[in-house]
């Protein structure tokens, strides 16, 4: 009686430590796995803050205006261009759109 | 299950008593264990269980420290970013542990090929520990160095502050020393919190404007051969700082290779006699005063000489002239002497209370104290109501005209954009009907006056022109000008305020020879308005539209004081 009940106790108390020792290590992988990816974050907001300078730097008026003027056809836009929306007239009848001719489409 | 018989009677006292003691020793051994225990019990519960507030959470643990750049970033309004700190790696060399000196110098330079291998020999086989190869490498170039795998090279993590928008901003922004603390600018004003490095710094100016307005003085410069030229846009209901450059500027990475000249801020640092924009000022002052009407006048058939001196009209007509007439031709004698019916106490009141005899309170720590007379005699108060003999900096100069737009409230000049829902109480300094008639009035010499190459069609533009002549051994020099032009748009309902002023320009053949405001500094104006117009979201105006001529039409009292005729101007 004395001798079982000593070995359920040791018995529990090995399976606890093991437990405990499983808990523990499964607790120092993950730490490590949250201080690489934390590591990894911090790496990657450096990389974007550099990118974001990069950016800025592309984005210079200067530079912009030479892209546009050597890749697009596009100039400085005039006043008539421009129109603000209530003084666009509404479609008053609305005709059924034209079939695309050869010259609807040049 | 049979109980052990109980050993009784058989022992004698000795025993018994050894046996007494043993057992009183077992209870007191069996109770301080069992303290021991329920102590370490007590604390088992108290760790696992009971959580205490040393404890990390697992929320706070799980985050990656934000990662700073030392120096926080400064923004534009929309967030474009102006100035950033980048870690960059520095390259140096310990020559002792260089193995072969020639082979290290060739392979160097074709990593970094704008070193020259003569010189970066001499410095891998000098005798010292440690010598400087490069600051400030770019990531491709630490990259390629890195690919060469030279022995004895090594790197040094160093911070740098970037502008990107390199010269745009210099004076604005200032620049940052190799240590990090901010010299001039923003940068200096704003040190502690930028270095305290959180939350980017937010400026009310905008890039794209900035852009046209640095272009276009930069041209105005070029095209009339001038010394300088400043300019700034200033949103009118607030008078935050939209654009706001001096020419010449510098690179703010390499401050220290332009001259103090090119460095000097003149929009806010420099002061100037301004000449016949204080007209405007003079104008509102003698209306809001009641000193003066919009249907009444003076004389300027004659010249006023005061001791030794004479002030006399630029564009003289030699009659008598209106109000609106006198601020349209820009007339110094009717100038002259609307500030000689309010007084000079009143004068000097009035340019208190709209700022100018103060310095600007814009966020920047090169701001101009201006330069006022003392003692303030009449003769000052005439010539000051023409712009000379009194100098304030540009910044003063817009933000007064902007209180003048804003319906007479006046805001102090600033730089930074207002949080969200924060709403800058005004001053009121001027009745606001005296600011619906600067309106007209300003209009009116875009329109038919000195400023109508101010004129941008669809913005309704209203300004008025300025030409100074700067002093210099000891009188003022004709040849010398100082040339502005200040436009308001669209003046029915004022939105922003651009003021534009060149120094020394010389006229050329398109202009006729003349370098006055209204050739030289007013279609610098019209062309940033109808270039800016668009990107600052205002709406353009049918200007031929009747609703506008209603609004805008001036009744000028005809030549002759006594007679009753009006001419109704439609412009």
């Amino acid at each position: 009686m004395r001798g079982r009940g000593t070995l359920f106790w040791i018995l529990l108390a090995a399976l606890v430590g093991f437990g405990l020792f499983q808990v523990k290590y499964k607790v120092q992988t993950l730490e490590n796995d949250l201080r690489r990816l934390n590591a990894n974050i911090t790496a990657e907001q450096e990389q974007l803050h550099v990118l974001r300078a990069e950016w800025a730097y592309l984005n210079h008026p200067l530079r912009l205006e030479e892209l546009s003027a050597r890749h697009l056809l596009l100039r400085r836009p005039t006043i008539d261009q421009i129109r603000a929306l209530n003084t666009i007239p509404h479609r008053t009848e609305i005709s059924p759109p034209s079939p695309l001719t050869d010259e609807a489409g040049r | 299950m049979t109980p052990k018989p109980m050993v009784t009677g058989h022992l004698d006292g000795t025993a018994k008593q050894c046996l007494e003691v043993g057992r009183n020793r077992l209870l007191v051994g069996g109770a301080l264990f069992a303290v021991a225990f329920s102590a370490i019990a007590f604390r088992l519960a108290d760790v696992a269980v009971v959580k205490t507030a040393s404890e990390p959470g697992i929320s706070a643990s799980a985050h990656a420290g934000a990662f700073t750049a030392g120096r926080a970033d400064i923004v534009d309004r929309n967030g474009v970013i102006l100035a950033t700190s980048l870690n960059t790696a520095s390259l140096y060399a310990n020559p002792r542990h260089v193995l072969d000196a020639r082979e290290a110098a060739e392979r160097l330079s074709r990593a970094l090929p704008e070193l020259r291998p003569a010189e970066l020999l001499s410095k891998l086989s000098s005798t010292r520990s440690f010598v400087w190869i490069k600051r400030y490498l770019t990531p491709r170039q630490h990259y390629s160095v890195l690919r060469q795998g030279i022995p004895g090279l090594y790197f040094q993590r160093e911070e740098r502050r970037i502008y990107p928008q390199g010269r745009l901003f210099s004076h604005l922004l200032g620049f940052a020393g190799t240590d990090g603390v901010g010299l001039a600018g923003v940068e200096k004003k704003f040190n502690d919190s930028l270095r305290a490095g959180a939350q980017p710094l937010a400026l009310s100016v905008d890039t794209r404007v900035q852009y046209v307005l640095h272009q276009e003085l930069a041209a105005a410069v070029s095209k009339f051969r001038a010394a300088s030229a400043t300019g700034l846009v200033m949103d009118s209901a607030t008078s935050e700082i939209i654009a706001m450059a001096s020419l010449p500027d510098f690179d703010p990475h390499v401050p220290d290779r332009s001259a103090a000249k090119a460095r000097f801020n003149r929009a806010t640092l420099g002061v100037y006699e301004m000449g016949s924009t204080f007209k405007i000022f003079t104008t509102a002052m003698a209306l809001d005063s009641g000193a003066a009407r919009m249907s009444g006048g003076f004389d300027a058939s004659k010249p006023i000489r005061v001791a030794r001196h004479r002030i006399s009209d630029y564009h003289g007509k030699n009659r008598w002239l209106s109000v609106p007439e006198i601020f349209m031709y820009s007339s110094n004698i009717g100038a002259a002497k609307m500030a000689l019916a309010l007084g000079t106490r009143g004068q000097r009141d009035y340019l208190g209370r709209l700022g100018l005899l103060t310095p600007a309170s814009v966020e920047v720590p090169e701001v101009g104290t201006p330069l006022v007379p003392s003692p303030w005699r009449e003769i000052n108060t005439m010539t000051i109501a023409y712009g000379h003999g009194i100098a304030v900096s540009p910044v003063q100069l817009a933000e007064a005209v902007a209180t003048i737009a804003n319906e007479g409230i006046r805001h102090p000049a600033t730089l930074l954009k207002p949080l969200k829902n924060e709403r800058a109480k005004g001053r009121r300094v001027l009745k606001k009907r005296t600011s619906l008639e600067m309106r007209k009035l300003l209009r009116l010499v875009v329109t038919g006056g000195t400023g109508r190459q101010g004129h941008a069609p669809g913005y309704l533009v209203g300004g008025k022109t300025g030409t100074a002549e700067k002093t210099g051994g000891g009188g003022y020099r004709t040849k010398a000008l100082v040339s502005s032009f200040v436009g308001v748009f669209p003046i029915t309902a004022p939105r922003y305020v651009v003021l534009v002023i060149v120094d020394e320009p010389h006229g050329n053949k398109q202009t006729h020879g003349y370098a006055t405001g209204g050739w030289v500094a007013a279609p610098v104006v019209s062309r940033l308005i109808t270039r800016a117009g668009p990107l600052l979201g205002v709406v353009p105006i049918d200007e031929e539209s009747e609703q506008i001529h209603r609004a805008l039409r001036i009744r000028i009292p005809t030549a002759a004081r006594g007679r009753r005729g009006h001419k109704i101007a439609t412009f």
